[in-house]
């Protein structure tokens, strides 16, 4: 297992108390815990959808932690043939979590065999054909699924409503992503001062993945060209070699919203254009740098496209060209 | 003819068996399929048989189910093919594969077995398509079973297979499943039997 895997497993919290942010969704999720528990059973299916980065994995093993169950973690694209699914859910004990990262590239096939194994709690399997056609049913015990995607429009609405609880989750705070990279400081042994984590929480995009990437290398700078110690300065000088703005955009992001302002008059424009004008692929645009932009405020989806926001103008002092958004901006 | 030899496995190696049957021991030629499906020494066995007779011995051929020793017997009827290279063909290659192998005139893959040469895996082919279809090789799960569990096997792996698993996969994991029943006898229903062998094709 590669060395930066090994760390991130590290820096997963393993209790809620060391789990910062999604203050709300963390307190409903409590909440029906308690309740299961009283009730002494399993805890319905959960859905946990937003952008990636966020803390999806680390809730699922959390709630499966907090429930004192197993946890058998697997992603959609793993689960090639239905058999796969079947052979986890028969292994399955009671009350036990499955959780499935990248719900949304379930195989149809796979699907298909998750619906009774979520509603009904058995595999159902039809062999035969036409009058000598029968079913084969295997109870499974009462297990709780826990799906998590970065993409939950394209689930398909059976499956979607088959999970009894459905949560977003946000963009994290300033003050959210400092308690992250001050726990992560310390687990790694950085020395961290107030204004440096404050620097890398600015620049983080609001992710806690994003937060503990930079953590580390902005470690490597400070070993390297400064002190050891990461302060506003070094920060700063780290985060800026690294391409890495005020706002948290990298030099694809910058790319993507010149893309949208210079090529294409600020849009609308269509995501297939831009992701051909970029070479990057559609879905990483999507998941990846989109949400972000559109948190701010610097692009908006149109049904005719991508647009550039007033925000995204100013940002590079550039003047709008179109003449509707420049009476919005003057 | 003797058709049947029920006993203790006295002694048992790749090439034949001795069943001890009221303190006579009789010597069985086996395939390698049906070594690798006997239970251990000193336990009880019976085996489907053929008795081959020759001027100058009389031989006995063991199979434990009867999709193998109908293909014994056919090919026997091939000319050019003996007992000796009869038994030799069907251990190196399992029931299943071997009438798939036929069916389908893959010619290519009979004469990968030892001492088949090209001639011999065509006039296979063009003698036996025709004769092959109705012999029951059991999908490949070849571990001697009652009727009743038969069917219940049969029914396991078409559900297998429906989940996506290959024949090949399947039928291992059934046999090994089937090798374990003497010691687990509650595993006696078709549900039963799938849950063991996902569990296998699973965590292997």
């Amino acid at each position: 297992m590669p060395e930066e895997t090994v760390v991130e497993e590290g820096l997963r919290p393993t209790v809620f108390a060391d789990y910062f942010g999604q203050t709300k969704v963390v307190e409903k999720v409590r909440m029906y815990i308690e309740a299961a528990k009283l009730r002494q059973e399993a805890l319905d299916h959960i859905l946990f959808y937003g952008p990636p980065g966020l803390g999806k994995t680390t809730l699922a093993f959390l709630i499966a932690r907090e429930l004192n169950v197993n946890v058998k973690p697997t992603s959609g694209p793993l689960m090639e043939k239905a058999g796969d699914l079947a052979g986890i859910c028969t292994s399955l004990q009671e009350k036990d979590v499955f959780f499935i990262d990248e719900i949304h590239r379930l195989n149809p096939a796979v699907e298909e065999v998750l619906y009774p194994a979520m509603e009904d709690f058995k595999l159902d399997i039809i062999i035969g054909q036409g009058p000598s056609a029968r079913n084969i049913s295997i109870p499974l015990p009462r297990f709780t699924l826990i799906g998590a995607t970065t993409r939950a429009g394209l689930l398909t609405s059976p499956l979607r409503e088959r999970f009894g609880i459905v949560e977003r989750l946000e963009f994290y705070n300033i003050e959210e992503l400092i308690l992250i990279i001050k726990r992560t400081a310390r687990i790694l042994n950085i020395a961290l001062d107030d204004e440096g984590a404050v620097e890398i929480a600015r620049r983080s995009r609001g992710t806690p993945r994003i937060a503990n990437r930079l953590v580390k290398r902005v470690r490597d700078y400070a070993q390297v060209k400064a002190d050891g110690i990461i302060t506003i300065q070094v920060a700063g000088d780290a985060l800026n070699m690294m391409e890495i703005d005020q706002k948290g955009f990298d030099k694809m992001d910058r790319q993507y919203l010149l893309t949208i302002i210079e090529k294409f008059d600020g849009g609308p424009v269509g995501i297939d254009t831009i992701s051909a004008a970029l070479h990057e692929e559609k879905d990483t645009l999507e998941d990846v740098y989109e949400p972000y932009l559109m948190e701010l405020g610097f692009i908006k989806r149109t049904s005719r496209g991508r647009v550039a926001t007033r925000q995204s103008f100013e940002y590079f002092n550039i003047a709008p060209k179109n003449e509707k958004m420049q009476g919005e901006l003057f | 003819m003797i058709a049947t030899i029920r006993g203790k496995l006295a002694r048992k190696a790749p090439e034949s068996v001795i069943i001890e049957n009221h303190g006579i021991g009789y010597e069985v030629f086996i395939s390698l399929n049906t070594f690798y499906k006997l239970p251990g020494q000193g336990e009880e066995l019976s085996l489907l048989t053929y008795t081959h007779v020759r001027e100058d011995c009389l031989q006995l051929y063991g199979f434990l189910d009867d999709g193998e020793k109908k293909l014994f017997h056919l090919l026997l009827g091939v000319s050019k093919i003996g007992a000796r290279l009869a038994l030799n063909i069907l251990s190196g290659i399992t029931p299943a594969e071997l009438k798939e192998a036929i069916l389908s005139g893959d010619q290519f893959r009979l004469s990968q077995i030892p001492r088949v040469g090209r001639k011999t895996a065509d006039r296979i082919i063009v003698e036996l398509r025709d004769r092959v279809k109705d012999v029951p090789t059991y999908s490949g799960v070849t571990i001697s079973v009652d009727a009743n569990l038969r069917m219940k096997v049969d029914d396991a792996l078409e559900a297998l297979l429906i989940l996506g698993y290959s024949k090949k996969d399947a039928e291992l994991a059934l046999n090994k499943v089937l090798a374990d029943i003497k010691s687990s006898p509650e595993t006696r229903s078709v549900e039963e039997l799938l849950k063991k062998s996902l569990a296998l094709l699973t965590h292997g």
